[in-house]
C-alpha cells in the first residue's frame, strides 16, 4: 500500500432492514502501522443482499473479507453482525460456525480427504456423525457434484473443487456468503458456471453474498457494487 | 467420517514419520514392561520363595549394603528360639557362588535340624545326612546343568556329589543349590556366621501378634530388622539400587518416547498451518483445534503402546528365557500392561501439549494466505 491514499469514500448503507454486516470507519494495517491497507472504510449488506467488491490486486480485497468475517480484527473501527459489535475472537468463531461461510480463493481443501469428509469439516462438534454425512452429501448435491463425494482433491478438477469448497460453505446454511475470487484458475466455461450457482444458491437461500474478484463477468452480475483502492471504498467505475 | 477416522487420516499423511515415532514409542514403552517386570519379579520370586517354605518372618541385618554380606552370628538364634510366639528358628547362610563351568547360582546353607529340609519336595535322590558332604539342587538348576543324582557338581571351585534333586512352586527356589549349613560356612570362609534367620511363628498373619515377636527379637539386638517376606526386598540397597536403576531407565525410556511424540507433531502443525488457519476460518474452536492435535498425539502413543505391550511380553518372555534361566521371574500381565498403556498415552498428551498450543495460537487469517 502506498502511503499517498485518497480520501475516504464511504458506500451508502442500505435503508431497511437494519444491516446484517456492517464495517464502521474501520481501518487495518500490518506491520505496526508501517502498512496501511483499509482506511476509515464504512460498509453495511442487509440481510439477502449481494456486494461485489473490485479493485486491484494489493488494495485490500481480502483484508476486507477477512474483517468481515472476523478472520483479522480491525486496528481501528468495529464490525457488526446482526446490528450488534462482535465483542470477540471467540464470537467470531461461533458466527463462523453458525452463520458465515467462506469460499477461499485456492479452495483450502484437505487434500486427503475426500470431497464429503471436507464438506463435513465445517459441521464437526454441530452435527453428530451420520447426519453430518448426510448433510454433507446434501449440500454436494446442491452444488451438482454428488457424484463427486468419494473422490479426493487430487481427483478433482478446479470447477469441482471450487464447488466443494462451496459446499463447505453452505454446511451450515450461513446467512452470510463471503467469496474470495470465486472463478479465479477457473476457465471461462467453469467460471461462468461457477457465478451462476453463486447466484443461484443467493437466491434460493435468501442469503447476503459477498464476493471479491477482478472477474468482469461475475461482476457485471450484482447490481451494488464497490471498488476498493488505496484504501478507501467507492462506487465502482469512480476512479 | 469420524473423529477417529480424522485422526488417522492426519498421521497417515506421512506414513513413514508416524510410524516410525510410532515404533520409538513401542520400543520406549517395551523397556518400560521389560524393566518394570524385572523388578516385580525380583520381588515377587523373594516372596514366593519364603511363602513356599513356610517362613513366616525373617531376622536380617539392618541397613546392610549387600544383602549376602549382612552377618549374624549363628549363636543368635538360640535367643530368638527362646522367644514367646516363636515356633521355630532356622539360620540361613546364603550367596551366589559359581556353580559347574561357568555358571552362578543362589546356594544357601542350612543347619541339620533345619525346618526348611523338613518342607523340601524331593524329587529323586535323598536329604544329606547330618555332616555329610553333599548337595541338593532345585529342579531348574538341576536341568540347567545337566546334573542328575550321584554326580557332582563344583561348588565354588569344589565337588560336591549331587544327593537329591527337589521340586519347587517358586522360581528362585528352583534354581537354588542346598547344602548343611557347616559345609556353607566353610565354603566361603564364614565360620559360626550367617546371613540370616528364618522363623516360623504361632500365630502368622496375626499382625498383633507378630509384632511382639518383632519387639522382643529388637530388644536383643539394636541393628536388627524383622521383616515378612512381603517386607523383605524393602530395606535391601542393591535391590532398591537394581529397582531405582530400572525406574530410572523406564523413565527416561517414556520422556524420550514424548519428545518423539513432540517433534513428529510440531512438525505435522508446521506443516498444515494453513489448513488449521482454514479449520478456524469454518468455525473450529480452538478448544477443538487443542483436541484435534492432543487427540493426535494420544493415537500415536496408545498404538505404540499396544505395540510395546506386545513387544515388551515378549522381551519378558525373552529375558525368562535366555537370561534368567528361572532363576527369578520377570512378571508382566494385565497390570503392568495397563499401566504401560496409561503411562504411553500420557506421555502422547504430555508431547502433544506444545504442538497442540502453538496450533491453536495460528491465526485463521492464515486460511486467507495464498497456500
Amino acid at each position: 500500500m502506498n502511503s499517498n491514499l485518497a480520501p475516504r469514500r464511504t458506500d451508502e448503507p442500505d435503508q431497511a432492514p437494519p444491516p446484517l454486516i456492517a464495517l464502521e470507519r474501520v481501518s487495518h494495517s500490518y506491520d505496526g502501522g508501517r502498512i496501511q491497507v483499509l482506511r476509515e472504510v464504512s460498509l453495511a449488506l442487509a440481510p439477502g443482499k449481494g456486494l461485489a467488491i473490485e479493485g486491484p490486486s494489493g488494495s485490500g480485497k481480502t483484508t476486507l473479507l477477512g474483517l468481515m468475517a472476523g478472520l483479522d480484527r480491525p486496528t481501528q473501527g468495529r464490525v457488526c453482525f446482526a446490528d450488534r459489535e462482535v465483542p470477540d475472537a471467540a464470537a467470531w468463531t461461533c458466527l463462523r460456525a453458525a452463520r458465515i461461510g467462506i469460499v477461499f480463493q485456492d479452495y483450502a481443501l484437505v487434500p486427503t480427504l475426500t470431497a464429503v469428509e471436507n464438506v463435513e469439516l465445517a459441521m464437526f462438534g454441530q452435527v453428530p456423525g451420520e447426519a453430518r454425512r448426510q448433510r454433507a452429501l446434501a449440500r454436494l448435491a446442491e452444488v451438482g457434484i454428488a457424484d463427486c463425494a468419494a473422490r479426493r482433491p487430487a481427483e478433482l478438477s478446479g470447477g469441482e473443487r471450487r464447488r466443494v469448497g462451496i459446499a463447505r460453505a453452505l454446511a451450515h446454511a450461513p446467512s452470510l456468503l463471503l467469496a474470495d475470487e470465486p472463478t479465479a484458475n477457473l476457465d471461462s466455461a467453469t467460471a461462468a458456471a461457477t457465478t451462476e450457482l453463486l447466484l443461484r444458491l443467493q437466491g434460493e437461500r435468501a442469503m447476503a453474498l459477498v464476493v471479491v474478484s477482478h472477474d468482469r463477468g461475475l461482476l457485471g452480475r450484482f447490481g451494488r457494487r464497490l471498488r476498493l483502492a488505496d484504501g478507501g471504498l467507492g462506487p465502482a467505475g469512480v476512479a | 467420517m469420524s473423529w477417529l477416522g480424522l485422526l488417522v487420516r492426519n498421521l497417515w499423511r506421512r506414513p513413514g514419520r508416524s510410524l516410525f515415532t510410532l515404533l520409538g514409542v513401542a520400543i520406549a514403552l517395551a523397556s518400560f514392561i521389560a524393566l518394570t517386570g524385572l523388578s516385580h519379579g525380583l520381588g515377587q520370586a523373594a516372596r514366593a520363595s519364603l511363602d513356599e517354605r513356610g517362613i513366616h518372618l525373617l531376622v536380617i541385618r539392618r541397613g546392610s549394603v549387600e544383602f549376602f554380606s549382612a552377618i549374624l552370628p549363628q549363636s543368635l538364634g538360640e535367643r530368638i528360639a527362646a522367644i514367646p510366639g516363636v515356633v521355630a528358628v532356622s539360620s540361613e547362610l546364603s550367596n551366589l557362588l559359581p556353580v559347574g563351568e561357568d555358571g552362578h547360582a543362589l546356594v544357601a546353607g542350612w543347619p541339620a535340624d533345619g525346618f526348611q529340609w523338613r518342607g523340601l519336595r524331593l524329587l529323586r535322590g535323598r536329604l544329606p545326612e547330618p555332616g555329610e558332604h553333599g548337595v541338593v539342587l532345585g529342579e531348574a538348576l538341576a536341568e540347567a546343568l545337566n546334573a542328575e543324582v550321584g554326580g557332582t557338581l563344583e561348588l565354588n571351585l569344589e565337588s560336591f556329589p549331587v544327593l537329591g534333586i527337589a521340586g519347587f512352586g517358586a522360581a528362585l527356589n528352583r534354581g537354588m543349590a542346598m547344602l548343611p549349613l557347616p559345609q556353607m560356612q566353610r565354603l566361603i570362609g564364614r565360620d559360626g556366621q550367617v546371613t540370616l534367620f528364618h522363623l516360623q511363628v504361632e500365630q502368622p498373619g496375626d499382625r498383633a501378634a507378630e509384632e511382639a515377636v518383632r519387639t522382643a527379637i529388637l530388644a536383643l539386638r539394636r541393628d536388627l530388622a524383622v521383616v515378612t517376606s512381603d517386607e523383605v526386598l524393602k530395606g535391601n540397597r542393591s535391590i532398591a539400587m537394581l529397582n531405582s536403576l530400572s525406574s530410572a531407565l523406564a523413565l527416561a525410556a517414556l520422556v524420550l518416547a514424548g519428545f518423539s511424540i513432540l517433534n513428529t507433531l510440531a512438525m505435522a502443525v508446521e506443516e498444515r498451518t494453513r489448513e488449521i488457519g482454514v479449520l478456524a476460518a469454518i468455525g473450529w474452536s480452538r478448544g477443538r483445534i487443542l483436541r484435534l492435535v492432543l487427540g493426535e498425539g494420544a493415537l500415536l502413543a496408545a498404538l505404540g503402546g499396544l505395540l510395546g505391550a506386545l513387544l515388551g511380553e515378549g522381551a519378558l518372555a525373552a529375558l525368562n528365557a535366555m537370561v534368567l534361566q528361572g532363576g527369578t521371574q520377570a512378571v508382566g500381565g494385565p497390570g503392568v500392561i495397563a499401566a504401560a498403556l496409561g503411562y504411553g498415552v500420557l506421555v502422547g498428551l504430555l508431547g502433544a501439549l506444545w504442538p497442540a498450543w502453538r496450533a491453536t495460537r495460528i491465526s485463521p487469517a492464515a486460511a486467507m494466505r495464498r497456500g
